[in-house]
């Protein structure tokens, strides 16, 4: 049997974690953009907080397999759905930084590391895109 | 009717949810010598993978695509009957599952349906089927072939542990297992870390490289 990979146990812990992490990272994006509440209503933070259910859903295999095209495929396929339903790129981007700097306070160094490749590479294909 | 037109008229009838009108696309296209395969190919899998853009775009809800795709499965099924009697050949068996807690299953269903129209016999088990009861189905059926589906990366985890748990029940001579959904995209290299044997961008072409592995 091999031994289980850094992505594996990287990919498992965000999985286990996944409730926390949703909540704290929802929890800042709103303290940051405080005119959310008003922009989506409170069905907003709901959405919001599922859609970084998804987010860390579709961010454990890129991670598991560290393959970082994964995730900017994905990256790039949510940001088309937010993107004609009013939410823009740059929350979406934004909430993928939230989402490192949180994991990198929760995991070890080197798990933490390939998550931040996935969600660093899909930030960078947010902006190239250039949804605004 | 050229290919394009029906596909113009298929995609308006189920966009307006018409079972009716799908229908009639079919029949009036069979009815002008246009083959299944060529339905597949330039009808239902361009309409569909239309209807999905829509989706995504919010041009269309989900209650939208769900009809569409409830018209389309209506739509292969009268396509099936009309074109898969009493068959004698005796060609390679698949069997098709989606990875557990997949629901997209159209895509699979194509990949069955060309095959059948090429004197196969497929087996098709749809949305989210649990390993166990797979692998059972498996060592029972002895397939010369499985298909394995996932749309989304969020299955892939299920795929790979599909194929291995079907790897490890039958050793020596178990089938070429074939992965494909949208999640993959074509993908080779991903394919085969999950242990696969092949894989292809969309139904249509999934089906084509499995009869050029088959063909005699």
């Amino acid at each position: 049997m091999a031994g289980v990979s850094t992505g594996a146990r990287a990919a498992a812990a965000l999985l286990d974690q996944k409730e926390a992490i949703a909540r704290s990272v929802t929890g800042l994006l709103y303290a940051e953009m405080p005119w959310l509440v008003d922009k989506y209503g409170e069905r907003g933070r709901l959405k919001c907080l599922q859609d970084m259910r998804y987010n860390l859903e579709y961010l454990a295999p890129a991670v598991e397999l560290e393959n970082v095209e994964l995730f900017v495929a994905y990256a790039r396929w949510v940001d088309g759905v937010l993107r004609s339903r009013g939410v823009p790129t740059g929350e979406l981007a934004r909430s993928f930084e939230l989402i490192a700097s949180d994991v990198a306070a929760r995991m070890r160094a080197d798990e933490a590391a390939l998550v931040s490749a996935c969600l660093e590479a899909g930030v960078i294909a947010l902006r190239q895109g250039g949804g605004g | 009717m050229t290919a394009e037109q029906a596909h113009d008229r298929y995609l308006a009838a189920i966009r307006a949810g018409s079972r009716r009108e799908a229908l009639a696309v079919v029949d009036d296209a069979l009815r002008e010598g246009m083959d299944a395969r060529t339905l597949y190919l330039r009808v239902f899998q361009p309409s569909m993978h239309e209807i999905g853009r829509l989706w995504q775009e919010n041009r269309i809800t989900v209650a939208d695509e769900h009809l569409a795709t409830a018209i389309t499965q209506l739509a292969m099924s009268r396509l099936y009957e009309e074109l898969f009697g009493d068959r004698p050949e005796a060609g390679p068996l698949l069997v098709a599952a989606c990875a557990e807690h997949e629901r997209h299953e159209l895509g699979l269903r194509m990949v069955c349906d060309l095959l059948e129209l090429d004197g196969w016999d497929t087996v098709f088990l749809g949305a989210s089927v649990p390993v166990e009861d797979l692998v059972e189905m498996v060592k029972e059926r002895r397939p010369e072939v499985v298909a394995l589906s996932a749309s989304i990366t969020p299955h892939l985890a299920r795929v790979r542990e599909a194929v291995a748990a079907i790897r490890e029940a039958m050793p020596d001579g178990g089938p070429v297992i074939a992965i494909g959904g949208r999640a993959f995209a074509g993908d080779a290299a991903l394919a085969e870390r999950m242990g696969a044997d092949l894989t292809a961008k969309d139904a249509v072409e999934v089906a084509e490289r499995l009869k050029e592995r088959f063909a005699a």
